[in-house]
């Protein structure tokens, strides 16, 4: 998943568990999927480093 | 000879005015004089000779460049000669209106800006947004500026991004093809095109003047930010790009900027997140003391357990929210009062606030009672009582 996709997801996520009523099973499943979420994005964050290199380099 | 009247000899005088191709879509020279705006603009030019009469009216005035004019300064005016009857006298219905010595290329500047504008290049919903995290980035400017350098500590700085320049020159001869070809040959390779240049003349600048750059960048399917730095109001090509910055530098920061938001719109987002979930288990926790069938208490307790330890297990993986309580979390929230209500209900119990059930059930509405036995879970234990009235 590319960065800005795992964002839009990890809002989805969090909307969800804003809802009181949603079961217990439901809410840990998306706890789970959001530290997997921002985790890949921590990982995609820690690969991306400054480089300035010309076109055609 | 029968007598003229007066009516009829200023009419004579307006309709030749107005027949006379001489007097028609004419460019006048002059100094501005006893400018005021009253609504309409009225003004005189003068030469050392004579004073012409001039307005523009308020229907116009929206396309005149220069307003408000100043008293001193030389104009050029494009308009026609026409008359009010009402006083016989004459004046210039100026149409277009510009700095005198900005001369030939300012008018240029002028007409382009109107062409593209009647096409539509200009128009908001021909614009793609700008992505708010960048990973791969396209400069165009020339690699030896001060443009690229001051880009580039600003870029240096902040979060890492992929940066890719594509060397063009920004001024002089072919400085406009230069350009759009640089874009051409980043176009869909990355997330967002920055082209520029540090400030100059309008003749140093003109390069983004240009027609066949401005096609290039309504063209270009990868969003542009146009940062040029200017003395005259606008470019072409900051009004044809997707978005505008006044000078490189400023363009660098918007970026950086935005990407700064998002991450700190991750880590809201993460705790977020760990407190909700907890919120989730707490309340469940809650909901199950209060189910009076032991044995369904010991199963499903130790389930939300299982569940807790899971929690928390996963919550010490979350870096942001690791090394927080969830008070400190919770502070961090401003994110919203969605976030805040789980732990509201929780801190409100703390208070003495409590549960109702009934046949198991937890009930959060009057309307949902009925009469009969209840139970009243508090934080240290539980009540049994019996409802009577019900008043909705």
């Amino acid at each position: 998943m590319k960065f800005e996709e795992i964002m839009d997801r990890l809002r989805k996520v969090n909307e969800e568990l804003q809802v009181e009523t949603i079961p217990l099973e439901r809410a840990m499943q998306l706890y789970e999927e959001g530290v997997k979420l921002s985790k890949q994005a921590d990982e995609i964050l820690s690969k991306a480093e400054t480089r300035i290199k010309k076109l055609g380099d | 000879m029968e007598p003229l009247t007066v009516t009829e000899v200023s009419g004579m005088v307006k309709d030749t005015l107005r027949s006379s191709p001489k007097l028609n879509d004419i460019a006048v020279r002059g100094e501005v004089t006893g400018y005021t705006d009253r609504g309409h603009h009225y003004f005189s030019l003068k030469d050392e000779n004579s004073v012409l009469k001039c307005v523009i009216w308020k229907s116009n005035a929206g396309s005149v460049d220069c307003l408000p004019l100043t008293d001193g300064t030389k104009v050029v005016a494009w308009g026609s000669i026409s008359s009010w009857g009402g006083n016989s006298s004459y004046q210039l219905d100026v149409r277009k209106c510009t700095p005198e010595g900005r001369g030939e290329l300012y008018r240029q500047y002028i007409e382009l800006k109107e062409k593209l504008f009647k096409e539509g290049l200009f128009a908001p919903e021909a614009k793609v947004p700008i992505p708010a995290y960048p990973m791969k980035l396209g400069i165009v400017t020339s690699e030896k500026g001060a443009a690229l350098q001051d880009m580039a500590k600003v870029f240096m700085a902040g979060p890492g991004m992929d940066i890719t320049v594509a060397d063009a020159r920004v001024q002089g001869e072919g400085s406009a093809d230069s350009v759009a070809a640089g874009i051409m040959a980043l176009d869909g390779k990355v997330d967002l095109i920055i082209i520029g240049r540090g400030g100059g003349s309008l003749e140093d600048l003109w390069a983004f003047n240009e027609e066949s750059l401005a096609r290039a960048v309504f063209a270009c399917g990868t969003p542009i930010i146009s940062a040029v730095g200017h003395e005259i109001d606008e470019v072409i090509t900051d009004l044809v790009a997707d978005a505008r910055a006044s000078t490189p530098t400023a363009a660098a920061e918007l970026v950086v900027k935005g990407m700064q938001r998002v991450l700190d719109e991750k880590k809201t987002l993460a705790d977020s997140i760990a407190v909700m979930a907890e919120g989730h288990v707490a309340s469940h926790r809650q909901a199950l003391d209060a189910i009076d069938m032991s044995m369904w208490r010991k199963v499903l307790a130790s389930r939300v357990d299982n569940q807790r330890t899971t929690a928390a297990g996963f919550k010490a993986e979350l870096g942001h929210a690791s090394s927080l309580h969830m008070a400190n979390s919770r502070k961090r929230l401003d994110a919203g009062d969605m976030a805040l209500r789980a732990t509201w209900i929780s801190a409100l119990r703390e208070k003495g606030m409590a549960a109702i059930y009934q046949s198991g059930a937890r009930i959060t509405e009057v309307s949902r009672l009925k009469k009969g036995g209840f139970e009243a879970v508090m934080k240290d234990g539980k009540v049994k009582g019996e409802v009577k009235d019900i008043e909705v």
